[in-house]
């Protein structure tokens, strides 16, 4: 082996070296200070571990196991859980799940039904209620300008049309009669007050 | 079944047939030789073992398609010093650690056998290795202490075997002139 080939492999590991490579080394660097210098830095590096060189993990093999675990098997989509969860509460959510779609499907249809106001029946007040059928049930014309007897002879009802018309309230409401009393009326009053006695 | 007696190519065997528990056999196996090729090249732990994690999730997703053309060490390397330069790329981290740290902790103007009494040696030798190219640093990291071959180096870097060497060897040159006196000097010691 030549001297440079020697030098080359001082750069190597020390243990790669054989013993009779080592040997050589060790008995030219007496004379060489060039071999001699080599196989001394070589004999150092190799007496180090590569945790000392580069540091260790900084999670134990249990805490790296566990993170890459969670990382490889990710939590299932809302819908494959509620569709596959066994145990306790999967089949009652389910139906819950099922239950409320139900509800939501049946809100929305008596909400289209109730005059697109996507409002159910039951929320309306009997006024709406009222104008709503119209809506739904009278032509556009009917609608618009809507009186008793266009009413009863659209509903083939013609015969009835004059009771319709007694049923139609006074435009002055009751109460408002009662607070203008004539004036005699409101002296029998106060004569009547003035003669009651109080216990 | 003793794990440790099973190599890497049967636990390769037992995952492609579904065995989950192969697999971590196979991450307890090379994590560590992972997180150290890793850090080598990246320089900081907590990087060290994302990119550890992130070579065992592609390693998962891959290794139904391992067909064992190289070692399964070598494979898992390649990977990592895939990510590893990703992961410089996107830092754009040049160095393992700033020389300026470096320069920093190693005090100036003292003779080496001061400075050996004030530092430890094994930092010295971590610092002159940190102060390495990342390319020089990584080839003499996995040859000297994965005790990889260069043909080894060359397939987990995809280059020529020819240039492995010459980055090694330039490597330990580097190191012995920065070393030199630290050693000689505790050598000297020790005598």
């Amino acid at each position: 082996m030549t001297r440079e080939e020697l030098l080359d492999k001082l750069a190597e590991p020390l243990h790669l070296m054989s013993e009779s490579d080592l040997a050589h080394a060790e008995k030219l660097a007496l004379s060489d200070r060039e071999v001699a210098l080599s196989l001394r830095h070589s004999k150092a590096l190799s007496g180090f571990e590569i945790d000392e060189i580069v540091g260790e993990p900084l999670t134990s093999d249990a805490e790296f196991l566990t993170a890459l675990r969670e990382k490889l098997e990710p939590k299932p989509a809302l819908i494959d859980r509620l569709l596959w969860q066994s145990g306790l509460f999967g089949r009652p959510r389910l139906l819950a799940v099922a239950a409320t779609l139900g509800v939501l499907l049946v809100v929305a249809v008596f909400g289209i039904r109730s005059g697109g106001t996507l409002a159910p029946v039951w929320w309306i007040t009997s006024g709406q209620q009222m104008f709503s059928y119209d809506e739904l049930y009278l032509e556009d014309d009917a609608s618009a300008d809507l009186d008793y007897e266009a009413l009863a002879y659209y509903m083939d009802v013609s015969d009835v049309v004059d009771d319709w018309n007694l049923m139609s309230y006074e435009d002055t409401p009751l109460t408002d009669l009662w607070l203008t009393l004539e004036a005699e009326s409101q002296e029998e009053v106060l004569k009547q007050f003035a003669e009651t006695s109080f216990f | 079944m003793d794990s440790d007696r099973r190599t890497d190519d049967e636990l390769v065997q037992e995952f492609q047939s579904g065995s989950e528990r192969a697999f971590n056999e196979i991450v307890l196996r090379h994590r560590r030789r992972i997180f150290q090729v890793a850090m080598g090249i990246v320089g900081n732990a907590e990087d060290a073992d994302d990119i550890a994690q992130e070579v065992f999730i592609k390693s998962y997703k891959s290794l139904g398609e391992f067909r064992g053309d190289s070692a399964l060490s070598t494979w898992l390397y390649r990977i990592t010093f895939n990510l590893s330069l990703n992961h410089i790329r996107s830092r754009k981290l040049r160095s393992f650690v700033s020389l300026d740290k470096i320069a920093a902790v190693l005090p100036g103007g003292e003779s080496p056998s001061r400075r050996v009494e004030s530092v430890e040696l094994n930092e010295i030798v971590k610092r002159a290795v940190a102060e390495l190219p990342a390319k020089q640093r990584t080839v003499f990291l996995l040859r000297y202490f994965q005790k990889l071959s260069h043909a080894e180096i060359a397939e987990i870097m995809d280059r020529e075997v020819g240039t492995i060497k010459a980055n090694y060897f330039q490597a330990v040159r580097k190191l012995r002139l920065k070393l030199g006196p630290y050693l000689s000097e505790k050598d000297d010691h020790e005598k």
